[in-house]
């Protein structure tokens, strides 16, 4: 099997991200723009990707209103990184293209990356227009892969072992039936699928987190990897060199946690109110019964007649 | 009834107010029906009016849950206090301070408009003790009461409660706790289980296995809540003698505009107002001397106002306005409604 | 200030002649008079003569009571009872239980000089004349009111002579419960201790009916002793006309008749009253006259035909217009709040309303008494208040003292008054509130 050559924005680093506070405590620490660092990175799996260099190249981006950017892409030593700050609350599409002519086709290679200025539910923004919610699109781009969003996703995003992830491939606003999606859990689960007619393939996040107890991390977060391939016969010259087809690529990365499922009991949360609602009541009743006794309350029966 | 020749000694207050015809309309309204249909009102507005998309903010006084995420038009204050007091020390010492002053500020203008009357009358958690109240009465079972020496002993837990409720966020910040002890009043209050799942939302009856933090705290939650339900059952408005917003708002209750006033002069000691008292407070009768009477565990319900046969011995008012007073006829329609029932 | 008015002598009621000595005869007739002729049916005709024909312009609805007490106490004829009889020695008895199961109340505190006299072989020389009237009613083969047979008699454990006397009815063969009432009104634990009294008592009167307490029926009860109250403090709104249009020995008569009326009855015809009262006041027709002092009247409970002193007043032009006595205002003035209906909640309800406002002398403190008689001054705009205590009860003579200094304080002019129920001091006394009132009305004037 050769090696897929696919480019990812990687948000692991965490730490250089100013949105670390939102997933905890639900309040928007950061007032004023949001600095996002994305790294390049190229690899078959999440985790075996390695860093990767582009020179000359810029990431651009667009945002929720349509308004269009660009960042410079950094090299430092083997990694290239670009910082982007967000004003605007809402989804932002990053991407960075390159493009090289092998043999008769031109490989167009597309590092997409989601970005989010967010508001947790409580104690945020709740009154932020719906229009915000809804993941960013490119009509004009000529190939591109975009998740879509579940209808709780609101200023944040939280996808979740178990759940769906859907995913549409689109060029110039239309969607791309027949492309070729795979899709990559951290731990290198794959499954492909071809896009339906409305350019639209669906993938199950399985679940590949399986630590010890007391390793458990609710808030664990693994990186999948997808990515869309087509070929399309557009023919041209690229560089001073002619090709004859196109094979565009495009990638995307995202987050996803363990489900609550792994950690979370109805059955437990329930029983324990069942329980202790009769346990209190049962107490309540008896001790009613032994006053009765003990001072000889008088009680009345309520019951008419 | 007949005239018991009303406006013979006329006070000077009323005639400033509303006209005659209307403040006796008012003064003798079935208050429990009306304070029955008020309540449902706000219940529905608070817990299904986010659906319409309506939004009060993030300061309500009143236990507008948040974590009714869509049901809730706004959120009870003490979710966002907790998450703000938890951000780290630093912050909070620095910009954050303002974020949680300005807080405060919202929270405090909404409470004074209606002071505890946001317990009596708003709050979501109240109007389900108080339906839990009505059932066990269509059961035809009794209510319990304190003793007085537990009376005295248990109301100190509300104010126990909103101190940890504030030092544990503290200390989550200042690195001393973990962040699985975030909002720590939210995890043990049973308006977390029971307001969700009432708009059909069921994620917060779950115990959380996923930390030893979590694990307690939703243990803690869950036993509430059954202590709720059981609770509320015999004893009335059995959360609310334990409610740190209630103790809360006490303590800021002071330049509120709403109010529970006594003349203790009028006033006959007949205990009529304690008998009715869901909070058991025993001063609303028994102290003739302040008229301030709204104590730390009162609701301001004015369930006692309706059953005082006082003429104005006890009544509510607003920025200084009376709104509605015990009157004789009044006290009278409603006790003979109850009779014939 | 107050002087004149509170440090009257205290009058010391001279032994009765045949008080020790009639009894005996009174109580064994060889050979029973018939009614009309009897001491006790002279007695109240002679009262209630004066009360109706000394007066001007009494209310035509005033008539029906007239003739109420004419046939009860002057022709001894009966009230049927409904169901069993029970007699209460005091209004400490929640009577809506006895109602709800039943049974027909009885207030046996008497008022008669007759009985008083024949009371007098159970208690000490220097006893209550109510107390020894009761006795002495009880006591006796032709008693008036004519109350028939009692199936019980509750006495709540008031004073000391109320208590003692308890002893005393059963040995002349009645059977009494003891009500316990707490000393204390103010506690917690009083309340609860009173509560679980009230629930024995219940049970005490199921057991003599047969009828079990239910939701229905003490529902049933309240509303009639709620229409009653209602009638009473309608009545007693007309009383804060000013010039007055009602008298206080009618007000007394009516509430009197209350002790062994039948209630339908008896709410009817104040019902009736109040229409009449109402008639009066649109028309602005006066009882009294337009300076006629106004009158707070305390302490010891007038009795038919024991209305001595309020009549005293009211014959040397004051107005009795309201009081602050167990026979009158306290017994229905307070009205029972309940919360949920249920048997439970109403039985607790009925207790409060019997302990926590009563401003019996019999409690520890007498706060609640004092800021009571000032709230009623200011309420009927009234200018004096005349205190009676009868000789022999000591906790209203011991209470003279704080109640005489509270209104000494708020500048409220006293009468105290000790007396009992012989007719040998009307004179004197008579002179006394005359001088009272003249004082009254002085001051009224200095004022101006
Ligand atoms: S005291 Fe009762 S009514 Fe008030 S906020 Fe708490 S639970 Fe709600
Ligand atoms: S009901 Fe009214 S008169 Fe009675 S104790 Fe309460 S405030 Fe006083
Ligand atoms: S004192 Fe009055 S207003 Fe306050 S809780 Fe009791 S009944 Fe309600």
């Amino acid at each position: 099997m050769r090696s897929e050559r696919s480019a990812k924005g990687d948000r692991s680093g965490g730490m250089n991200e100013a949105n670390e506070a939102t997933a905890m405590s639900g309040m928007s620490f950061g007032r004023g723009p949001t600095v996002k660092t994305l790294a390049l990175r190229m690899g078959a799996e999440p985790l075996g990707a390695k860093d990767e260099t582009l020179t000359d190249s810029s990431v651009q981006i667009l945002a929720n209103d349509g308004a269009r950017s660009s960042a410079p892409l950094v090299n430092m030593g083997d990694a290239s990184r670009a910082k982007i700050e967000i004003q605007n609350y809402g989804f932002y599409n990053a991407a960075v293209t390159r493009k090289a002519v092998h043999g008769r086709f031109l490989d167009v290679q597309i590092a997409q990356a989601e970005l989010l200025k967010g508001a947790m539910a409580h104690g945020g923004h709740s009154d932020h227009d719906p229009k915000l919610f809804k993941p960013t699109m490119d009509d004009k781009a000529p190939f591109e892969l975009i998740r879509e969003h579940g209808p709780d996703e609101k200023l944040w995003t939280t996808i979740r072992s178990g759940e769906k992830a859907s995913f549409l491939v689109r060029s110039y606003g239309a969607p791309v039936a027949g492309a070729r999606v795979t899709f990559v859990s951290q731990e290198g689960w794959r499954k492909v699928v071809e896009t339906d007619a409305n350019g639209r393939a669906e993938f199950t996040l399985i679940r590949d987190y399986f630590p010890d107890w007391a390793d458990f991390n609710r808030r664990h977060s693994g990186v999948f990897l997808v990515w869309a391939k087509k070929e399309t016969p557009e023919a041209g010259v690229y560089g001073g060199q002619d090709y004859a087809a196109t094979r565009y690529q495009a990638s995307l990365s995202g987050r996803y946690y363990p489900s609550p499922a792994d950690y979370e009991s109805y059955g437990y949360g329930v029983g324990i109110v069942v329980f202790v609602t009769a346990f209190a009541g049962l107490s309540i009743w008896l001790f009613r019964q032994r006053r009765r006794k003990c001072f000889k309350e008088i009680v009345f029966n309520e019951k008419l007649a | 009834m007949k005239s018991s020749l009303d406006g013979m000694a006329p006070n000077w207050r009323q005639r400033l107010t509303l006209p005659r015809g209307m403040r006796d309309a008012i003064n003798g309204v079935d208050f429990n029906r009306f304070r029955f249909w008020l309540q449902i009102f706000f219940f529905v507005l608070l817990v299904y009016g986010g659906f319409t998309g309506l939004n009060l903010g993030n300061n309500l006084p009143t236990f507008s849950c948040g974590y009714n995420q869509n049901g809730r038009p706004g959120v009870c204050y003490l979710l966002p206090l907790q998450h703000q007091l938890a951000m780290p020390t630093k912050a909070l010492l620095g910009y954050a301070s303002l974020t949680i002053l300005s807080g405060l500020f919202i929270f405090f203008l909404w409470f004074i408009v209606l002071n505890k009357g946001w317990c009596g009358f708003v709050c979501p958690l109240g109007t389900v003790q108080d339906w839990i109240t009505d059932l066990r009465v269509k059961m035809g079972a009794r209510f319990t009461r304190y003793s007085q020496a537990s009376f005295e002993t248990l109301s100190w837990i509300k104010y126990v409660l909103l101190a940890l409720m504030i030092v544990i966020p503290l200390g989550i910040g200042a690195g001393y706790f973990s962040h699985d002890l975030g909002a720590p009043y939210c995890m043990i209050c049973p308006a977390r289980l029971i307001i969700p799942t009432l708009a059909l939302n069921f994620d917060q009856l779950v115990l959380d296995f996923s930390s030893p933090g979590k694990i307690v705290m939703t243990t803690l939650g869950a036993i509430t809540t059954g202590l709720f339900l059981a609770g509320s059952f015999v004893k009335k408005r059995f959360w609310c003698f334990f409610c740190p917003m209630s103790a809360f708002h006490y303590l800021l209750s002071k330049p509120a505009f709403f109010r529970l006033i006594k003349d203790g002069d009028k006033c006959t000691r007949c205990g009529d107002c304690y008998t009715v008292c869901d909070l058991q407070i025993k001063e609303i009768a028994d102290d003739v001397k302040n008229p301030q009477i709204m104590m730390d565990d009162c609701i301001v319900c004015l369930k006692c106002v309706a059953a005082c046969p006082e003429q104005g011995a006890l009544k509510a008012t607003f920025a200084g306005r009376t709104v509605f007073e015990s009157t004789e006829e009044g006290f009278i329609k409603r006790m003979e409604k109850g009779t014939r029932a | 200030m107050n002087g004149p008015f509170n440090s009257g002598k205290p009058v010391v009621p001279e032994p009765s002649p045949q008080s020790a000595g009639a009894s005996p005869r009174a109580r064994k007739p060889k050979e029973p008079l018939p009614f009309g002729k009897t001491k006790q049916a002279r007695e109240a005709e002679k009262v209630l003569n004066h009360i109706v024909d000394d007066f001007d312009d009494n209310p035509k609805a005033m008539d029906y009571f007239y003739d109420l007490f004419r046939r009860v106490y002057c022709r001894g004829e009966t009230i049927a009872p409904d169901g069993p009889l029970i007699g209460t020695t005091c209004i400490q008895a929640p009577e809506e239980l006895i109602y709800a199961m039943g049974a027909t109340p009885v207030r046996l505190c008497n008022g008669s000089y007759h009985y008083d006299q024949i009371g007098a072989e159970f208690m000490p020389s220097k006893s209550c004349s109510l107390v020894k009237a009761t006795l002495g009613m009880l006591t006796s083969d032709d008693p008036v009111p004519r109350v028939g047979k009692l199936d019980l008699v509750v006495n709540p454990t008031t004073c000391d002579q109320k208590k003692k006397a308890s002893a005393m009815m059963q040995d002349m063969g009645h059977a009494v419960f003891d009500l316990e009432l707490p000393n204390v009104k103010e506690s917690e634990a009083s309340r609860v201790y009173w509560q679980r009294s009230v629930r024995s008592f219940a049970e005490e009167i199921r057991k003599v009916t047969g009828k079990k307490l239910t939701r229905k029926n003490l529902k049933a009860a309240l509303a009639r002793t709620q229409r009653a109250e209602k009638a009473f403090r309608v009545l007693d709104g007309f009383r804060k006309a000013s010039p007055s249009i009602f008298l206080g020995k009618d007000a007394f008569l009516v509430v009197n008749a209350y002790f062994f009326d039948n209630l339908d009855n008896w709410c009817e015809a104040v019902e009736r009253l109040n229409d009449e009262l109402k008639i009066r006041y649109d028309n602005a027709v006066r009882a009294a006259q337009k300076k006629a002092p106004r009158i707070v009247f305390t302490g010891s409970p007038p009795i038919f035909p024991n209305l001595k002193l309020p009549l005293l007043i009211e014959r040397a032009g004051g107005v009795v217009v309201s009081d602050e006595t167990c026979s009158a205002n306290r017994m229905l003035y307070d009205m029972t709040a309940v919360d949920e209906w249920l048997v439970n909640d109403m039985v607790d309800s009925l207790a409060d309303k019997y302990l926590k406002p009563c401003t019996c002398p019999i409690f520890t403190k007498n706060d609640d008494r004092r800021r009571r008689l000032l709230e009623l001054v200011k309420k009927f705009e009234a200018d004096g208040i005349v205190y009676q205590a009868f000789a022999g009860c000591q906790v209203y003579e011991m209470e003279q003292r704080s109640v005489a200094k509270t209104l000494d304080e708020n500048g409220i002019p006293m009468l105290y008054v000790e007396t009992d129920y012989s007719p040998d001091d009307e004179g004197q006394l008579s002179t006394r509130i005359e001088a009272f009132l003249e004082s009254i009305k002085t001051r009224k004037r200095m004022r101006q």
